[in-house]
């Protein structure tokens, strides 16, 4: 399993930045395995949204640092 | 669903992001013909689902809360939940208003950054501060900060969002204030803006806009003749072709 770097020093490396998202693919066509999930008290790796309804111009899970974000997984059925 | 909207009608301005991922299969379309219709007030950032690096648990609703510096504070059912959720909520938004860090200029400066919105006084106060790894840090939050509202602004425009994108455009320009450092990127962000095809996009995104809040008072029933109206007459501009976007969705 390729290990993630995470950024130290920087208040931005609770994202982590080379944080790839699941099935993408590395130069060399090996599949990368997605970042470990974030447990309570640890930094969220970054991930990426598919675009919003509502849009507002953010798309990855580091563009929300400096406030709270509240993400909630809902149904329509 | 309905309590998500409600923290976000609440506090959106005081600074909490919220984002509803329908996570039963939904099509793009399905779920914004869904909101319209179930929730036309919902002005949260909604999305098909995605994998999240957040825990998985077993049953819906499921919501999880990340701080402000990006730290996984609390994950669960965020209605059996509510009460600690609300108190881990107001907590953050503490934080966004007084700023958080080491030192009172940290504080201070994230203040300015986050709660403030004010890019050139958190500049002052990172520029007073000593040499060293907190300053950088802060240094790179701000440069990081103005990059973002650049990106957001150009996406919004790609999107066909431009009243959206004038006013962020706006809050740039008087975020950055007097600034050299930022000044040309501004002038040439505002220049996109002012010109022909700036303003047909405006001007288009004005009628949209109109058609938006009709909608958000739930009448949908004229809403695709609306709809198709203005993609004929603006269908050379990106709001236009945002309207035909939310036309497949009806």
């Amino acid at each position: 399993m390729r290990t993630i770097p995470i950024l130290l020093a920087s208040a931005l490396a609770t994202f982590t930045l080379s944080a790839q998202e699941p099935g993408q693919r590395q130069e060399r066509g090996q599949q990368s395995a997605p970042p470990k999930p974030a447990a309570v008290g640890e930094a969220v790796p970054n991930a990426s949204f598919p675009q919003f309804f509502n849009d507002d111009g953010r798309q990855q899970l580091s563009d929300f640092y400096g406030g709270p974000l509240l993400i909630e997984k809902w149904g329509t059925r | 669903m309905p309590s998500a909207i409600q923290h976000d009608l609440e506090l959106r301005e005081k600074g909490l992001t919220t984002i509803l991922v329908e996570s039963q299969g939904a099509t793009p379309d399905a779920l914004a013909r869904f909101l319209w219709q179930q929730f036309p007030t919902n002005e949260c950032l909604s999305c098909v689902n995605v994998w999240l690096p957040l825990p998985r648990t077993g049953g819906l609703p499921n919501a999880s809360l990340v701080s402000v510096d990006g730290t996984l504070l609390w994950s669960g059912n965020p209605l059996r939940d509510a009460a600690k959720l609300d108190e881990l909520i107001a907590e953050q938004l503490q934080l966004v208003r007084k700023g958080w860090g080491a030192s009172a200029d940290a504080k201070k400066a994230r203040a300015q950054l986050y709660g403030r919105n004010k890019l050139d006084a958190a500049q002052a106060i990172v520029r007073g501060m000593a040499d060293g790894e907190e300053k950088a840090a802060l240094q790179a939050e701000i440069d990081r900060r103005f990059e973002l509202a650049k990106k957001r602004i150009a996406q919004l425009q790609e999107r066909g969002h431009w009243q959206q994108a004038f006013g962020l455009a706006k809050e740039l320009k008087a975020s950055a204030g007097r600034s050299a450092a930022w000044a040309t990127d501004i002038a040439t962000l505002m220049a996109t803006f002012e010109s022909v095809q700036g303003k047909a996009e405006l001007a288009a995104a004005k009628k949209l806009a109109r058609i938006v809040k009709t909608m958000r008072k739930g009448k949908l029933a004229k809403v695709s003749k609306q709809l198709r109206k203005l993609v004929a007459k603006h269908g050379d501009t990106k709001v236009g072709a945002r309207a035909e976007r939310m036309l497949s969705a009806f």
